[in-house]
């Protein structure tokens, strides 16, 4: 018993040394080329809250996200906390794999609370379009969920989704001279498809439904750098002020459902190999909530924390630009 | 020191390199620049000079000047090693007023490449 004991902790004592020496490894691996994540021409397009990267990268990001969902068809409302963690690795320059998932704790009106996690994403990316000179991006994606990998106590479903998306940014760095002050701008969006794989499940119809929204952003680092420096001192001048509108329409079989989505106002800080966003998240109409819930985000940019180990595509052809 | 201090010890060992990595491998951002962007001076500068938040790579990285009418007036020698901050530009005197647009990329030493240019204008004394 107490061999087995002593064994167990040599182990444990062991991995542990290992995982701190494949660290120390990791970040010392002699630097030499990798592209940035998120960087088109002098256009960086910072991850946002609601609205996929316009681009693929090596990144980690969690977000957590609360809104009191409105009570429908009998059931109560419910505040719903979520925490959303999703790993991207690029396999290629131009293409990138993802999975996540979402711990979610739902706390009903006058019942008792649940706590579990939804079904497990995974997802495929490539970028097929980039024009530096434009400061332009875009990026197809095919999403799976998959069903019945969740827990059903916090709705996840019993059946799998399809998403098929087109992700996109394009800068403002080409207006002219006389409103170089609006060139920070720059605008990302998406258009995607939910289709479940079930026509039907547990007796009643599934809904094929499309998500689209875009995402406003002004960038005071391009700002200071590009345009015209106002002296904005560090680290207010890493600063970007974004409005998402993130926003879903029932497309067939919806049983009544219309269009939901909010609006989403928030600042995000870039910096060096990880941002931090927060903002509001405000229901577009009673059918998506009754009061304004919130978005925060932690994201690294594992590319600049390990640029030539986990942080570099897999196969890495293109030259540097 | 009992297994679990010392776990304790090695987890925030791994968490400080983490840390040191996330620091050591930023890429460069382009973090003061003079002349600034956008400003408006009544003398031609010495030099132009961009410094940056990360050490830069000589082969890459690059700095030079155009007039408004596009041509090129000036740029910068290659940086004489690895690991420098700044990029210097020496800027000809004989042009004593005008538009200069300045373009830069910026090679860091993690192998990312940053770029951006923007608009300086000289204005002389007499108002041209």
């Amino acid at each position: 018993m107490v061999s087995s004991q002593i064994e167990s902790r040599i182990r444990a004592s062991n991995t542990l040394q290992f995982s701190t020496l494949v660290c120390f490894l990791a970040v010392s691996v002699v630097s030499s080329t990798a592209h940035a994540h998120g960087t088109v021409g002098k256009r960086f397009f910072p991850t946002t809250f609601a609205i996929e990267d316009p681009f693929v990268s090596d990144e980690f990001s969690l977000l957590f996200g609360f809104i009191e969902e409105p009570a429908e068809g009998g059931e109560p409302a419910v505040n719903e906390s979520e925490l959303e963690i999703e790993f991207s690795k690029r396999i290629t320059d131009r293409f990138a794999i993802s999975f996540g998932g979402a711990l979610v704790h739902l706390d009903p009106d006058g019942t008792s609370s649940n706590t579990g996690f939804r079904n497990i994403e995974f997802g495929i990316r490539q970028q097929v379009l980039t024009l530096p000179d434009w400061e332009s991006v875009a990026t197809l994606q095919l999403g799976f969920e998959l069903g019945d990998s969740g827990n059903r106590d916090v709705e996840a479903e019993s059946f799998s989704i399809i998403s098929p998306g087109l992700f996109y940014g394009i800068g403002a760095g080409r207006l002219p001279e006389s409103v170089s002050i609006l060139r920070p701008f720059a605008l990302s969006g998406f258009v995607n498809a939910d289709i479940p794989t079930e026509k039907r499940s547990a007796g009643e119809k599934t809904s094929v439904s499309v998500s689209w929204g875009f995402a406003l952003q002004y960038s005071f680092e391009y700002l200071q750098t590009n345009v015209m420096d106002f002296g904005i001192p560090s680290p207010l001048d890493r600063f970007v002020a974004i409005v998402e509108f993130d926003l879903q329409d029932c497309v067939r079989r919806c049983g009544g459902a219309g269009t939901s989505g909010s609006v989403n106002p928030g600042l995000i800080w870039l910096g060096d190999s990880f941002e931090l966003g927060l903002s509001a998240r405000i229901p577009i109409n009673d059918a998506s909530g009754d009061d304004p819930g919130v978005f925060a985000l932690l994201h690294f940019f594992v590319d600049d924390i390990f640029p030539n180990s986990l942080g570099r595509p897999i196969f890495h052809s293109e030259p540097t630009r | 020191m009992n297994s679990t201090a010392k776990r304790g010890l090695q987890m925030l060992f791994v968490v400080h390199a983490l840390l040191c990595a996330a620091t050591a491998f930023a890429h460069a951002r382009l973090e003061s620049q003079d002349p600034r962007a956008g400003g408006t001076l009544t003398e031609p500068p010495h030099v132009v000079r961009l410094h940056f938040s990360d050490a830069l790579k000589a082969e890459g990285s690059h700095l030079w000047i155009e007039n408004s009418s596009g041509d090129r007036v000036a740029e910068a020698d290659a940086l004489p090693t690895d690991g420098i901050l700044e990029m210097v530009c020496t800027f000809p005197m004989k042009m004593r007023s005008g538009r200069f647009h300045v373009y830069w990329r910026a090679a860091s030493t993690d192998g990312h490449y940053t770029q951006g240019d923007y608009w300086f204008t000289i204005q002389s004394a007499d108002g041209r």
